[in-house]
């Protein structure tokens, strides 16, 4: 379990790697509103082809890419199913009792099922090629600027990197007090779900007084390393824009660019 | 000698009791009771007790973690009370923990060194030169990178170690962070502390009741019931066996062998035991 991968992220030194985090944020939300903004195929198809481009740009294993897709496979087959029955326009396939297929429906829900794919596989891409510590740097960044809100921001921030340094910490811590209710005679497997839920208290008990320990001692940690708050904090890590950054910035520029002329050129699907 | 004092502990007493209408009248327990100590750059001072002896509270009081009830701490001559101060104080005075687990704070080895550094606003370039020099002062440089959590306890100690010089103190108290580790990692840590001392000449308090720690130290201060008890050389301090062990410390292992024997040296280390032993025998 020490090996657990948090936020999954897969590193590596592509191109996409090393981007800088706040313009892979910048571009990953412009993607995802592109992405609402395609409104047929062809615009569409631009979208899919550029996010190929990424993915063979991060070298990231086609496999692990279907994997971010497995756990909402339900989520769009039921989108799916959904608009297949529900649209009624266009010519009829086939029709039993109150369901009816029409073309516009099936056309629908292809197009359904691709954005949402799309959708999830970019901001996974995200995920994949960014480390959580820079996520969330990058976003402190990001929102900095913001004077009125710049202390809520590093707040978060460090909240969220704490999270993410302890979440190791309290699964081993977990699996210790398992071990000792277990070696006490504890009966976690067994049981109806009800049982097996109850029998989780006492493990959750001492995790959570132990945690609470733990923040107490952190702060008096922290404290002595002189932390307090944003006000005139600075980090070691300058981020900076290179040329990679600019040409990801272009590429999304025209991409958007193309979207928007097909979606004009061409005849509304929805 | 006085501008040399870093850290200077002026008759404080210390209670954790709440102050209320029945205690207000009876004599409150104290945890640090009249303790005057002075530390002096370079220093290197051991200070033990058992559990309850005020040890840690005093450690706390080093650097206006907690505030004495009465007397005074005084960082380069600034007390303790003066809140406006406090940053300054923390900067000159840094404390390391029992656990190295809960003063880690960020996810990368480097980024963890640096947070110090950061918070007291100092230049990137300026960081990125302490966190290395720091990094390699515990010999964890190689490791920068890594995460804390794939780190044995030994070096997520260092790292801890490693983040409070960042912020180059003068003075460094270990407040028992050797007792959660394994002997290896013990020994990594001790090792760490005594290049501290020689190489860096940064003040080392380091609060145990490990005696084979106390040992290294120049001087070995003893706390009972939050008064000191002994204060003096290792060599002077283990003298009084029959009182330590009153109180519930042990001698060095190797002193007690040697008073076992009947010896006559004063006998602190496994080598010294050796040639007393020898001597003795040749006699």
């Amino acid at each position: 379990m020490s090996n657990i991968t948090i936020g999954q992220f897969f590193p590596g030194n592509s191109v996409i790697h090393r981007m800088d985090p706040r313009m892979k944020l910048v571009l990953t939300f412009i993607y995802i509103i592109l992405i609402f903004v395609c409104k047929n195929f062809f615009a569409l198809g631009v979208m899919v082809l550029s996010l190929i481009v990424v993915i063979l740009l991060s070298k990231i294993p086609m496999k692990i890419i279907f994997k971010s897709v497995k756990p909402i496979m339900i989520i769009i087959a039921f989108t799916a199913v959904l608009n297949i029955f529900y649209i009624d326009d266009g010519d009829i396939l086939f029709q039993w009792a109150f369901l009816k297929v029409t073309t516009t429906g099936v056309y629908t829900a292809i197009f359904m099922i691709v954005r949402i794919t799309a959708l999830v596989i970019a901001s996974s891409m995200l995920t994949y090629t960014t480390s959580p510590t820079l996520i969330t740097d990058g976003i402190e960044r990001l929102l900095s600027p913001l004077k009125f809100m710049k202390n809520s921001v590093h707040t978060i921030a460090m909240m969220m990197t704490i999270a993410l340094r302890f979440i190791p910490t309290l699964v081993d811590e977990f699996e210790k007090i398992t071990n000792a209710q277990k070696a006490r005679g504890a009966d976690l497997e067994t049981g109806t779900l009800v049982e097996r839920a109850k029998a989780l208290i006492p493990v959750l008990v001492p995790l959570f007084i132990t945690s609470f320990r733990r923040a107490y001692e952190l702060a008096f940690a922290m404290e002595c390393r002189c932390y307090h708050g944003a006000e005139g904090r600075t980090r070691m890590k300058i981020m900076k824009y290179t040329k990679l950054d600019a040409v990801a910035a272009l590429f999304i520029f025209i991409v958007g660019g193309g979207v928007i002329a097909l979606n004009i050129f061409f005849e509304h699907l929805i | 000698m006085e501008n040399d004092i870093i850290l200077q502990f002026n008759n404080v007493f210390f209670t954790y009791d709440e102050e209320t209408e029945e205690t207000q009248s009876a004599e409150p327990h104290w945890a640090v009771k009249g303790v005057s100590l002075d530390v002096h750059k370079g220093d290197y001072i051991a200070v033990l007790g058992h559990n309850g002896s005020g040890k840690s509270t005093l450690a706390k009081l080093s650097n206006a973690i907690l505030i004495p009830d009465k007397g005074q701490v005084l960082v380069n001559g600034i007390p303790t009370t003066d809140e406006d101060k406090t940053m300054e104080i923390r900067q000159h005075v840094g404390m390391v923990f029992q656990n190295p687990d809960n003063q880690i704070v960020a996810t990368i080895v480097e980024e963890d060194v640096a947070f110090g550094p950061e918070n007291l606003g100092l230049k990137p370039e300026k960081i990125r030169k302490r966190v290395d020099d720091a990094l390699h002062a515990v010999g964890m440089y190689e490791f920068r990178e890594k995460e804390p959590h794939k780190l044995s306890g030994g070096q997520k100690q260092r790292v801890a170690i490693a983040g409070i010089i960042a912020m180059q103190p003068e003075c460094i108290v270990l407040d028992e962070s050797t007792a959660m580790l394994d002997p290896k990692g013990r020994k990594e840590v001790m090792a760490t502390i005594e290049s501290l001392h020689n190489d860096l000449g940064m003040a080392v308090v380091t609060i145990t009741h490990n005696m084979d720690e106390a040992v290294l130290a120049d001087k070995v201060v003893v706390m009972e019931k939050g008064e000191i008890l002994f204060s003096g050389t290792p060599r002077e301090v283990f003298k009084n066996v029959e009182e330590l062990r009153r109180v519930g410390l042990d001698v060095p292992q190797s002193t007690l062998l040697a008073m076992k024997l009947g010896l006559k040296d004063e006998v602190l280390t496994p080598e010294e035991c050796a040639e007393a032993i020898l001597k003795d025998w040749k006699k």
